[in-house]
Formats: C-alpha cells, sequence, structure tokens
C-alpha cells in the first residue's frame, strides 16, 4: 500500500511541475533534474521488491532507508545544480547592470536632459 | 597624465561632497567620477551638484561591480590612470599625488598602505586587524611579494592593469583577491605609505555578521587562487 501511495505522491508532483512548465513558470532545464528523481520515484514505488532486492545487496536492514538515503541525495544534487544556475544568473546581471549604467551614462552626456532609463523605485 | 578619480558610492550622501571637493583640490587635473551603486539616498544629486561626473547603477550591485563600472567607463574614454578612492571620506586625497607619482614611476598598481605610514592614523577595530593581518599573510604568500594593507581601497592604476582589472577582478569584494590577481598576471605592484581618517558619516557596509561573510568569502576565494598555476592568468 505504502508503495502506491509513494508513487502517487511522485506522480502528482510531476502533474504539477509539468502544469509549472505549461505556464512556463519553470523551464525545462531547471526542471529535468526534478523529473527523473520522481520518475525513479514512481518507479521504485509501483516495484517494491527493487528496494528489497537492493536493500540485501547492499546491506541495508530497513529497505526504505534506501529510499531515504536516495531523496536526500538527489536533492542536495538539485540544491547545488540551483545554485550553480543562480551564480550563472548573478554574474549575468551584474554585467547587464553595468552596461545598461554605461549606455546610460554615455546617453546623457549626449542628451544632459535624458531621463533615467529605469526608475529606481521600481526596485 | 590623463586621470580619472573613481569613486564608488552607495548611501554617501552626507560624505560625498567633501570628498569630490578634497580630490578636486588634491588632484586637479583629474576627472572625478562617482559611480553610484543604486543608493537610496540623493547620493548620485549631491555628487553631480558638487561638480563630478556620475554614473548611476540602477540596482545596487556591490562594491566590485560598481568599481569595474568605473575602470570600464574610464577605459573606454581613453585614460591612461586611474585613482580608486572611497567615498565615505576615510582616504584622505592628499596622499594621491603619492599614489599617482609611484605609476608614473613604473609601477602597474600602487596600494595606499595605513601601516606603512608613520603618522596619525585610523585604527581599525582589533578584530578587523587580526582580520587584515591574516590576509596581509595569504596574499603576501601568494604575490611573493610583501603586502601590509590588502584591504585598502585606496589605490591608482595604469590603464593596463586597470584593462585586466576591469575584465578578471571579482565583482564581490575585490581588493584583496585583486591583489592576488595582479602579482599572478606580472603586474608590478607597491605600496606607499598613506593616512586613513575615521569614517566621518554613515557606516561601513561591513558589518558584524556581513564581516564574517567577508573573511569567510575572501579566504574561500584567496585558498581557490592557491590552488591555480601561475601561469593561468598571463
Amino acid at each position: 500500500m505504502i508503495g502506491y501511495i509513494v508513487t502517487g505522491a511522485a506522480l502528482a508532483l510531476l502533474a504539477a511541475i509539468m502544469l509549472l512548465i505549461r505556464r512556463r513558470a519553470l523551464h525545462e532545464a531547471h526542471a529535468l533534474a526534478w523529473i527523473v528523481a520522481l520518475s525513479l520515484i514512481a518507479a521504485i514505488g509501483l516495484a517494491p521488491w527493487l528496494l528489497s532486492e537492493m536493500a540485501t545487496i547492499i546491506g541495508v536492514r530497513n529497505p526504505p532507508n534506501i529510499l531515504l538515503g536516495i531523496a536526500v541525495f538527489s536533492l542536495t544534487c538539485v540544491t547545488i545544480y540551483q545554485q550553480v544556475l543562480l551564480s550563472r544568473t548573478d554574474e549575468k546581471v551584474r554585467k547587464l547592470v553595468l552596461h545598461l549604467a554605461l549606455l546610460e551614462a554615455d546617453l546623457k552626456a549626449s542628451n544632459p536632459s535624458q531621463e533615467p532609463l529605469i526608475d529606481q523605485e521600481e526596485y | 597624465m590623463n586621470l580619472v578619480a573613481v569613486v564608488p558610492a552607495y548611501n554617501e550622501q552626507d560624505s560625498i561632497a567633501s570628498v569630490v571637493r578634497e580630490l578636486q583640490a588634491a588632484v586637479p587635473d583629474a576627472t572625478v567620477l562617482i559611480v553610484d551603486d543604486g543608493s537610496d539616498d540623493s547620493t548620485a544629486k549631491v555628487a553631480h551638484d558638487s561638480g563630478a561626473l556620475v554614473v548611476r547603477l540602477p540596482v545596487n550591485v556591490g562594491i566590485g561591480a560598481a568599481v569595474q563600472a568605473g575602470y570600464l567607463w574610464a577605459l573606454s574614454r581613453g585614460f591612461t590612470m586611474i585613482l580608486r578612492v572611497d567615498a565615505d571620506g576615510q582616504h584622505d586625497p592628499r596622499w594621491a599625488p603619492d599614489l599617482i607619482r609611484a605609476v608614473e614611476d613604473g609601477a602597474d598598481v600602487a596600494i595606499g598602505s595605513r601601516f606603512l605610514s608613520s603618522g596619525p592614523n585610523h585604527q581599525p577595530p582589533a578584530l578587523r586587524r587580526i582580520g587584515i593581518a591574516i590576509f596581509s599573510s595569504i596574499v603576501t604568500l601568494l604575490a611573493r611579494q610583501r603586502i601590509t594593507d590588502p584591504t585598502s581601497g585606496f589605490r591608482c592604476m595604469s590603464r593596463r592593469a586597470a584593462e585586466f582589472a576591469a575584465a578578471a577582478q571579482p565583482f564581490d569584494f575585490p581588493e584583496v583577491e585583486g591583489i592576488v590577481h595582479f602579482a599572478r598576471a606580472g603586474f608590478e605592484i607597491t605600496e606607499v605609505p598613506v593616512v586613513m581618517r575615521d569614517r566621518r558619516h554613515g557606516h561601513s557596509t561591513i558589518r558584524r555578521g556581513r564581516a564574517v561573510y567577508y573573511a569567510l568569502k575572501v579566504l574561500i576565494a584567496l585558498f581557490i587562487l592557491s590552488t591555480y598555476p601561475r601561469e593561468k592568468e598571463r
């Protein structure tokens, strides 16, 4: 029974991710790690003997612990991956800010009455 | 000499006018550029009204990025020498000519050191002094030359060094790491005695919790730098 619950929960999360992608709230590239991890969990839920087999091979007494271990490891990987993406985005935003400011300075030099391109109050 | 003084500023409306005036008096030939790092106050307006040129970043992106914006601005306008001064009034511009002279005499980067000066000088709090001493030892080791004041932002550099800094230096807290980057790329670095004063207005952006973050971030960056082969940046 617990296997079906795990599969159901994983599929529900997968559906939520698909919905977010469909609404363009989440990019496919960023969702990839989640889709792979959730598909794996859904498959294990349907075939609990897989977990028991793995537990026997590895030597884990309580098979669900493997699931927990995989979940923690997957979450850590996804978090690190997100931080890498965040760092990249951070770098790009800073470069853009610099170039925007320099362009604005050029514009202002040629036209002193030029208003700021971006209203700072908006931030 | 075609000199620009780049002053990164964040919420320094109370001190920026006197910094601009002192710079204009100390180095009359210099163009004074204030890079307003997305301040919430009237820093940009006060700086402009004081006679400085202003580049305004639309959002706050940190001192490293603000300095880089200043370098890029200066390089695109053909300046041959760049002086960097903090906006809080701690750097006494009367010592700027000594830094400029060091670059004219052949150094690529001249760093103002409060620890080489025998005059009355601003003494950082004890914890910060310990931090500076640790950074100083590490930077001295990595740069293979004695650096007494690695956190000093009071600097002058040649166009060649500014071109390198604009392309290669980090966005966050670039002072300490920057020295190692310069040294490893073969630039000639010299330290010049300067006097630093107490901050006149406002408060430092590096306070308590942020000081711990700053120290850790710089230590990690220095450790990573130490793993690069020296040839990497040439």
